[in-house]
């Protein structure tokens, strides 16, 4: 409760100093959507050309896209400035100043990196979400809303624990962030279309090793699956939350055994 | 002469920085490879699922031949290769000097600043080719379908990289320079960035674009960086086309050495030194 109440300040301190510069705060949104608004182009070109991929039409991709960026704009929110800084906080020795406040040091890095220019990622997300779940003509109804909500609270806590894992890394070794942006870039990028692109053999990597097919990919077939190739199990898609748990789970586990192995560099 | 000495000494020195990072460099040739791979499963997925009677498979090149599988994976492959030889960082580098008054520095050096930094990048371009894209290149040869075109081709792609290389290079640096007006360099980069990728066909080949965007980027200078040396690799340019192409990048590189010149008078006439 006491983080909470704290990461509230943190917050206001930081949209403080944000909103001194009002046109920068909002061109962070601005670039951010017209960013991704050109990904989406993308999609509609090339779907414009080649109509289906793997029995999955345009509006059906957005909806599938757009449930990936929602939960990585909803987790980027939180978790993309606190483990991107850390690779260089550990290797300069500035990590040790979490440490030696009276709060744990995980919650305390969170908190204090809070990250504004994702709220652009989510609004865009939803309003591509909201217009291809039309065209699609899912029917909303309370039993959908609630199972679509529990998908993306699901969907965050994968990419936020992938993101944890990997930045955990440099409790080991240093890789010039190359190791987060091989998941969040890298990785990340195979659930841009249906996992059923890609042969078995990355369908299970990206179903039980690096779970990002619970991101969007279970989920969407939840809704939108009918007449569609379903990887292993279409009751996967209930295992969706349960994957999300497991993955944060083993998240902060890597990381409480990293920072047991930090050794400061002493300067 | 005593000048180009001084600027291949440049390049010598930023070519020596450039080889000290080497544990990242693997990662980032892998995060590159894993990228590519993706990209060219969506392709072929693309292809068998739509069959060779959808629209995408009826669009034609400038030569007017169908664009087959292979040519696009192998656009693709090129495009990646590309990305690795005119890459530039000077962007951040200006914005970094700009914002704690290290700019003064080169102000003081008895070299244009353009140059300065022009040579740092072809320092690092050429480690770049020599440590990731000549091992990218053997790579991507093993793991997937690529075309390869005649001597002739592969001769006039590089000449058109280099001219390629130049046009990025100035592209970014005159933006870079935005930031003598306050103008948060951040939001140019990542504007730029995404601007330049969508428009230039390093994501998605132009041939593939409705008519409207696909005359819009015919009015960018960013299509002579990608989709031009790649056409040109893959053959889909006649001699006559190539002649153009080379003209319009010719083009385009005054151009930009003029607006350059002209941001870098009166950025620097603005420019205020807080003490040190």
């Amino acid at each position: 409760m006491g983080t909470l109440k704290l990461y509230m300040r943190f917050i206001q301190a930081y949209l403080k100093i944000k909103m001194e510069y009002r046109f920068p705060f909002f061109m962070d949104f601005f670039t951010h959507i017209v960013g991704y608004g050109l990904t989406y182009a993308g999609i509609w070109i090339i779907m414009t050309r080649f109509p289906v991929i793997r029995g999955w039409t345009f509006d059906e991709v957005v909806f599938l896209f757009s449930l990936n960026l929602l939960s990585y704009g909803i987790s980027g929110i939180f978790f993309f400035t606190p483990l991107r800084r850390l690779e260089s906080l550990v290797r300069d020795g500035s990590f040790d100043n979490l440490l030696i406040k009276p709060m744990n040091p995980f919650a305390h890095l969170v908190v204090r990196y809070f990250n504004h220019d994702f709220f652009g990622h989510v609004i865009i997300a939803v309003i591509f979400l909201a217009a291809s779940a039309a065209n699609l003509r899912i029917a909303w109804t309370p039993g959908a809303i609630f199972m679509l909500v529990l998908f993306v609270i699901g969907a965050v806590l994968i990419q936020a624990g992938l993101m944890i894992l990997s930045a955990a890394i440099c409790f080991w070794f240093f890789t010039d962030n190359a190791s987060i942006d091989m998941v969040i870039y890298g990785t990340r990028r195979f659930i841009d279309f249906p996992v059923t692109v890609y042969d078995r053999g990355i369908q299970m990597i990206l179903t039980f090793a690096i779970p990002y097919a619970f991101v969007n990919f279970y989920p969407a077939v939840y809704f939108i699956g009918e007449g569609k190739e379903i990887p292993f199990s279409p009751l996967l898609a209930a295992a969706s939350p349960m994957a999300g748990i497991i993955v944060f789970a083993a998240a902060i586990l890597a990381w409480n055994i990293g920072i047991r192995r930090y050794q400061s560099t002493g300067t | 002469m005593k000048s180009a000495l001084m600027y291949f000494q440049i390049m010598r020195n930023s070519m020596r920085t450039a080889k000290a990072w080497k544990a990242a460099v693997v990662f980032q040739l892998i995060l590159r490879g894993v990228m590519l791979f993706a990209t060219v499963s969506v392709w072929h997925a693309l292809y068998e699922s739509s069959g060779s009677s959808s629209p995408g498979a009826m669009v034609v090149t400038d030569s007017g031949n169908a664009v087959t599988l292979e040519d696009t994976v192998t656009y693709m492959v090129t495009a990646s290769v590309l990305h690795l030889m005119v890459f530039t960082g000077v962007i951040r580098i200006l914005h970094q000097r700009i914002v704690t008054g290290d700019i003064a520095l080169d102000l003081l050096k008895p070299a244009s600043t353009m140059l300065n930094y022009f040579f740092q990048t072809a320092g690092e371009s050429i480690v770049r080719v020599m440590t990731q894209a000549l091992p990218f290149t053997a790579l991507c040869l093993l793991a997937f379908h690529v075309k390869i075109p005649g001597l002739q081709n592969i001769l006039l792609f590089f000449a058109s990289t280099a001219l390629a290389m130049m046009l990025n290079f100035l592209i970014y640096y005159t933006f870079g320079l935005a930031g003598f007006w306050h103008l948060s360099v951040n939001h140019v980069d990542f504007f730029l960035r995404n601007l330049l990728g969508f428009f230039s066909g390093s994501i998605i080949p132009l041939w593939f674009f409705p008519g409207f965007l696909s005359r819009a980027a015919g009015f960018l200078p960013f299509k002579y960086i990608y989709h031009v040396p790649a056409s040109i690799f893959l053959g889909t340019f006649d001699a006559g086309e190539t002649a153009f192409s080379f003209a319009i990048q010719g083009l385009w590189i005054v151009l930009l050495l003029l607006l350059q010149k002209l941001a870098w008078h009166f950025g620097t006439r603005k420019l205020v030194i807080q003490g040190g």
